[in-house]
């Protein structure tokens, strides 16, 4: 088959941002300034559990300065069982709700109890400190584990089975028939810590509920719909009185698929008649957003002499936090998805806990998951006395592999990235000295589809404006911009893309899942389509002909021709201006591979490990922006190292977070790695049609697995816990 | 005709069934016979949280997705994701 050729796609152009991003001109949530704005504080549980026996506001009320105070008695009323569904699964509203603000029980330390609306933020924060919680404290449980074990401290009345929200279970063929067929049977235990996404900007909102009903709120947010949709049922609207316009976003990772403030704000607008902004310090974020599970998973796996799995089964306890809705269904999906299976069984639970409630962090489940499996693998090629990637691809899943939950694989590049980090110069180099190790791991992520929308309006100078509802957090602006250019024949520079609230352009979905490139973009291909197919009416129309060819940027027929930009100046007289919108909601997502190698040193004495080399390889499908792909797989990689080796939530035994913030959570600087190298494998995806690949999130799978296994390489230990810090290595 | 395949854990409606096949133009189609034979199980899989998979694509028109006779129907986990 051949390999079409681009102009745009495939190119590094400057993102269309950059300059607002470099020069601070571009407008955060907390930049927003309004007429007569004034500020909230939000209350939260110093108690990880307990029960709210009275709230009085009353001190608060009356501070001079203070507008408003409310508390969950403000939500309007609703059944305790009404379900909210937002196309991405469905959630009880008074967990979405009690998330929000505690109503009857805190569940975890930093609750949200209370919130106040002042004339700045010292007002608020000191009105905060004077409302008055009553609370009988109540025993908490912190891990997976120990919720499930008898006795264990009840979160929610209504679960059927104690503190395990759900269950998910997969079976394929015939697992002890697998089992009895092998000669080597590997199992192993392990631990991971709750982690969070580690966004530099903190949560954001600020909302005005108008006299006549409508609410306008300003947020950070990875998807300005789902915000919407997600306040209105909260406080129980129709969705057209809400509009959510997206401010920029610094960073998300699927921390900001979730609503937090935006209704609290509203709330404090209706009561004080003013808009309020809420800003969230990092402690808040910390410990009032939603992180991402710890969890236990186990794994079994034999094989044969020659390296073929032939059974596999795996166990696993996720910790949801406060409310159900844990990880663990995607976590059980992936955690053999790498492999060509035939006989396997998953169990998976998701379990509450006295913790935050958990949120999506980038392939949300699957690093956990990922880390058992990788782990075992290793340990069993290094049994066979086999090369671990040659046994990853005796093993690697491929076009028509069925996965564990049940569809079969369309066109994938798991064979192929495996057998570029084989290939790769960094996995054919000698290690640097002793108490060094080189550790490989591979990864899978989905892509989702979902809705998106985008308009094109062609302007008479020749360049094209460009409405889409798509956060941009990694350089969606360029890589949808590119797109559009592609299809019409211009420069990246050519279009200008514009992200606007839900009340200016059509249905979006968030940015996650991977999912911004592929289905933005296909919105954008399809509009740009239908600019082609009007342009070309105009230009038959201007030439008095039926047919008008369209290529490079030039439209032609019976020896005529205008490039884009000179038929764009003449749109006036041949009818009036050209705009048009697509709106999709796709199949043909293409999941994404992913592998790591990593080479690191570990001091003997201190148990301290320096990553030495690290070399990222994905499967783009096509890489619309080269640099952005290698952004992501940069910033994945990044965050794994530090999920493998540094952090954690320290939680004491009363469930209170000791290290919430940036100087004692321990993430990664540009001092603690090396330059990540990459290299982009593209097996072109038949849904797309330039072959997109979603890359934001198979990346951040492989590099838990992929530096244990270096570890166990530089130190003759297997260990069972993430982090991976020193005092893990030493054993202490 | 179409196969449906019921997932592990809404096989205790099914007898312990892993799959079942049957006729219909469309998921909702092979839906109504699935139904006919397990009273009660389009509940189990009519749900928010788990999409439809036809022919290995999850489709975005859920019960109203045409299907061939030789088609594969999974009811699966919705993914969403976090980046």
């Amino acid at each position: 088959m051949s390999t079409p050729t681009y102009n745009v796609i495939g190119t590094r152009p400057i993102r269309h941002d950059g300059a607002d991003k470099v020069t601070g001109r571009a407008l955060y949530g907390a930049d927003l300034q309004l007429a007569r704005l004034v500020h909230g504080a939000i209350l939260r549980s110093p108690h990880a559990h307990a029960r709210i026996l009275r709230i009085d506001t009353s001190k608060a009320e009356a501070l001079p300065g203070v507008f408003a105070v409310v508390t969950a008695a403000d939500f309007p009323p609703a059944p305790a069982d009404k379900i909210v569904d937002f196309g991405e699964g469905d959630t009880l509203l008074s967990s979405l709700r009690g998330n929000i603000l505690a109503s009857g029980k805190v569940l975890y330390s930093g609750h949200a109890v209370a919130a106040v609306a002042a004339v700045n933020a010292h007002v608020a924060a000191e009105a905060a400190a004077l409302i008055d919680v009553e609370y009988e404290v109540l025993p908490c449980v912190l891990t997976a584990p120990a919720a499930m074990a008898p006795g264990a401290p009840i979160l929610h009345d209504h679960l059927p089975n104690g503190n395990i929200a759900e269950t998910v279970r997969y079976e394929m063929g015939d697992l002890a028939a697998g089992f009895a067929q092998a000669s080597l049977i590997v199992e192993r235990e392990l631990d991971t810590a709750t982690v969070h996404q580690g966004y530099i900007e903190p949560q954001n909102a600020t909302a005005f509920w108008s006299t006549d009903g409508r609410i306008q709120i300003w947020c950070s947010t990875q998807g300005s719909f789902v915000a919407r949709d997600a306040t209105a049922a909260v406080l129980d609207l129709p969705v057209s009185h809400v509009k959510v316009t997206p401010m920029e976003i610094g960073g998300g990772f699927g921390g900001k698929i979730n609503v937090y403030l935006e209704p609290v704000a509203a709330l404090l607008s209706k009561k004080a008649g003013r808009p309020v902004k809420l800003v969230m310090s990092r402690r808040d974020v910390f410990t009032g957003t939603g992180p991402t599970p710890g969890s236990r998973v186990r794994v079994k796996i034999g094989v044969n002499p020659e390296g073929k799995i032939t059974a596999a089964q795996a166990w696993l306890a996720y910790e949801a936090g406060a409310y159900p809705g844990a990880m663990v269904v995607p976590g059980a999906m992936t955690v053999f998805a790498c492999y060509d299976i035939e006989n396997i069984l998953i169990e998976g639970y998701d379990v509450v806990v006295n913790k935050p409630s958990t949120a999506a962090y980038r392939a949300p489940g699957a690093p956990n998951s990922a880390l058992a499996t990788e782990t075992v693998l290793d340990e069993i090629a290094e049994k066979l006395g086999l090369d671990p990637l040659t046994l990853r691809l005796r093993n690697a899943a491929h076009e028509g592999t069925r996965r564990a939950d049940g569809p079969r694989y369309k066109r994938i590049g798991c064979v192929e990235v495996l057998e570029a980090m084989q290939a790769s110069p960094h996995y054919n180099a000698p290690l640097p000295g002793p108490h060094c190790g080189r550790g490989v791991a591979i990864g899978f992520w989905f892509n989702v589809g979902l809705p998106s929308s985008a308009t094109l309006s062609v302007n008479a100078d020749g360049t094209v404006n460009l409405i889409e509802g798509s956060t941009d957090i990694g350089g969606s602006r360029a890589s949808l911009a590119m797109q559009a250019a592609e299809v019409l024949g211009l420069r990246a520079e050519d279009i200008h893309p514009t992200v606007v609230d839900t009340d200016s352009v059509g249905y979006t979905g968030v940015t996650g899942g991977s999912r911004t490139t592929f289905s933005t973009g296909l919105a954008v291909h399809d509009a740009a389509q239908l600019v082609i197919a009007q342009m070309k009416a105009r230009a038959a129309r201007l030439w008095a002909v039926d047919h008008v060819d369209f290529a490079n940027g030039v439209f032609s027929a019976n020896g005529n021709s205008l490039s884009f930009a000179e038929l764009a100046a003449q749109l006036g007289a041949t009818g009036g201006p050209v705009s048009c919108s697509a709106t999709v909601n796709p199949k043909g997502v293409g999941g994404s591979f992913a592998g790591l190698i990593t080479d690191l040193h570990v001091d003997p004495e201190t148990g301290k490990t320096t990553v030495l080399r690290v070399t990222s390889v994905q499967d783009a499908g096509k890489a619309i922006h080269p640099a952005y792909v290698e952004g992501q797989m940069q910033g994945g990689t990044a965050q794994g190292l530090g999920w493998a080796l540094n952090e954690e939530y320290f939680m004491d035994a009363d469930g209170d977070m000791r290290n919430g913030s940036y100087l004692d959570y321990r993430m990664p600087t540009a001092l603690d790695l090396p330059m990540i190298e990459t290299i982009i494998v593209e097996v072109p995806n038949p849904g797309h049609p330039f072959g997109v690949r979603g890359v934001g999130e198979a990346n951040i799978v492989p590099p838990l697995p992929s530096v244990a296994n270096a570890l166990y390489r530089a130190t003759g230990k297997r260990l069972n816990r993430v982090p991976m810090n020193p005092a893990t290595i030493l054993g202490l | 005709m179409a196969t449906v395949f019921f997932p592990t854990l809404v096989r205790q409606q099914t007898g312990g069934l892993a799959h079942i096949e049957v006729s219909g133009s469309t998921v909702g189609e092979l839906l109504l016979a699935v139904e006919a034979r397990f009273p009660g199980i389009s509940k189990h899989l009519l749900r928010p949280n788990l999409a439809i998979s036809v022919d290995d694509e999850v489709t975005p028109l859920g019960v109203l997705e045409p299907v061939r006779p030789d088609s594969e129907v999974h009811f699966i986990a919705a993914i969403s994701g976090g980046k």
